[in-house]
């Protein structure tokens, strides 16, 4: 489109800014819009004149965990207010690097703790599919803000499924690499043996392409993979073409939505119809590794959130001690749900439950690790829901805990074992509301897994069918 | 199980998180569950299985240990509610009945 002239980039952005202005006062994806910056931006491009850079003039909205310099980074929480960090975090250099315009900074869980966006301390973000329903979460903004158009891709980070799942809830493709694919400098840590960074976009293709200018090794986040990352969007057509497919035998056993079901019973039919060999096999992980999640994610949790205690950066609440600043500051600059975790993550650090807690779940996480390596043996994907219902409506799950985690049921396994997953848009419920299937492949897989991915929206044709909201508010087609 | 006021005190000081008002009961009681529910994989056979901190097929490397540009101390400053020259400011750490 711009290489042969008939766009500008400053067009382009200016078209997403109007369908943020348009949609973004119901959705609430956004916790900063750079409409001048971004504008700014699009000229210089502009100037300069296509260059052939693989996300050249293309409008990216960024979780709001990922530090941004100079600009406000606030986790969703109060205890940040006013941060403006010294550094950009890897992945955002490196899309500028690419070409990308950055338009805004999406809303999340507070430090990222939460699948429905509703633990934010500033507002709540909307389905755009149906404003009563939750986005899921964490990154519920990104995923929101590609939905609804406002964005042509986003980064999201997913440490238990926050990428995946809100991506199925909001009928978006939502992707999560390798543990150690993405450079986690610059995001705000979480639980730092799961968190990866990916990215959202409205198809499999442009997912692949902003992986690719986001992956690879990077000296500043000592876990990430020393060797060159795939070429991911190569060959994508061939689909699912001498790939294994693994799906649970078991899955009938968890609760799940009718409609999830039905999807994916239907979706293991039509790869059978076009020859794909399935193999119905055991799931790792799938009694255990929520609960193992619960405990590995929150300990890291407690320690990594532990550098916010007012004295570097953020909030400080005014007290006559140090050790009162500490106490005050934390409890009320957390919110409910981070105080929940943190707590949990120092019960289960602490001393006389250690190994009954966190040694026995990095025992059960081997466990996981090794039944998977066992199954891509014989397997090259293992196909299965990304969420066992569509999005539930805001305010359903806040006060119970427990179920809010269950949402997480089929996410958590591939971080526990470090391995890539993808959720892609499957369908629609009854009610209107998407579905999303996962495909999880083996550990630096992530060729296959876009290519099954690819062969998956081929299939489905999710984005021909079906079109959010009525048809004059929709935003323009997209750059590319 | 329920958590008792004396553990869920000693948790807020490991924490150093001060919870108040309702919301603290809440939490107590979130809590005991959260932690009956984690406590299932006590029964999960995991012999012969050693712990396992990072997966995949490459251990973090350690860089070289030398010396390297790092932020400027004036801008890391400037985030901090107060500073006093180059340091970092901070309420008495030693209360006056201390001295």
């Amino acid at each position: 489109m711009y290489r042969v002239g008939t766009v500008t980039v400053r067009e382009i952005v200016q078209s997403y800014l109007d369908s943020i202005a348009r949609r973004e006062p119901r959705i609430r994806a956004f916790l900063q819009v750079f409409s001048e910056a971004a504008l700014d931006e699009a000229a210089k491009l502009d100037a300069k004149g296509y260059d052939g850079r693989p996300l050249f003039g293309i409008p990216v909205a960024i979780k709001d965990n990922l530090c941004t310099r100079g600009i406000p980074t606030t986790c969703a929480s109060k205890i940040l207010e006013g941060y403006r960090p010294p550094y950009d975090a890897t992945v955002i250099g490196r899309l500028r690097a690419a070409g990308a315009v950055i338009i805004g900074k999406t809303n999340l869980d507070e430090f990222a703790m939460g699948s429905s966006c509703e633990n934010s301390a500033f507002q709540i973000t909307h389905n755009p599919w149906n404003e009563a329903y939750a986005p899921g979460g964490s990154s519920g903004g990104s995923a929101a803000s590609v939905a609804a158009d406002m964005a042509l891709a986003s980064l999201g980070s997913d440490t238990g499924g926050s990428i995946r799942q809100p991506a199925s809830l909001c009928g978006v493709v939502g992707l999560k690499g390798t543990y150690g694919r993405v450079s986690r400098y610059g995001l705000v840590a979480f639980a730092s043996s799961l968190d990866q960074i990916g990215p959202f976009a409205r198809d499999v293709r442009d997912c692949a392409l902003v992986m690719e200018a986001i992956a690879g090794h990077d000296e500043r986040d000592a876990t990430t993979i020393p060797k060159p990352s795939p070429d991911l969007h190569t060959g994508l057509e061939k689909g699912f073409e001498g790939l294994r497919v693994a799906f649970p035998s078991d899955l009938g056993k968890w609760e799940m939505d009718a409609s999830v079901k039905e999807i994916a019973a239907r979706t293991v039919d039509d790869l059978a119809g076009d020859s794909v060999p399935i193999a119905r096999v055991a799931l790792p992980g799938m009694e255990t590794s929520i609960a193992a999640y619960y405990i590995l994610a929150n300990a890291e949790a407690s320690s990594n959130l532990a550098r916010y205690d007012g004295v570097r950066y953020g909030l400080r609440s005014s007290s006559k001690s140090l050790a009162d600043m500490y106490d005050e500051t934390r409890g009320e600059g957390f919110g409910d749900e981070v105080k929940r975790r943190i707590l949990l993550g120092t019960y289960v650090l602490s001393s006389g439950y250690y190994d009954a807690y966190y040694t026995k779940a990095q025992q059960v996480k081997a466990l996981i690790c090794a039944q998977f390596e066992e199954l891509f043996k014989s397997s090259d994907l293992i196909l299965l829901p990304t969420s066992p219902t569509p999005a539930f409506k805001l305010g359903e799950r806040l006060e119970d805990p427990i179920a809010m985690y269950l949402s997480d049921i089929f996410t958590t396994p591939a971080n526990i074992a470090g391995l890539p997953a993808i959720s892609v848009p499957g369908g629609l419920s009854p009610e209107g509301l998407p579905i999303g299937m996962q495909l999880v492949a083996g550990w630096g897989e992530e060729a296959k897994l876009m290519r099954g991915a690819f062969g998956l929206e081929r299939m489905y044709r999710f984005r021909e069918q079906y079109v959010l909201g009525p048809k004059e508010e929709k935003g323009h087609n997209g750059g590319r | 199980m329920s958590l008792t006021e004396l553990e869920l005190e000693h948790l807020e000081r490991l924490a150093r998180v001060k919870l108040t008002g309702e919301s603290r009961e809440k939490l107590r009681e979130q809590l005991a569950r959260i932690i009956e529910f984690v406590k299932q994989l006590q029964t999960i056979d995991t012999a012969g299985y050693e712990t396992r901190a990072y997966v995949g097929e490459f251990e973090p490397a350690l860089r070289e240990d030398e010396t390297k540009p790092c932020l400027p101390r004036e801008e890391v400053l400037d985030a901090a509610p107060q500073k006093e020259r180059e340091f970092f400011g901070v309420p008495p750490v030693i209360e006056a009945d201390e001295l």
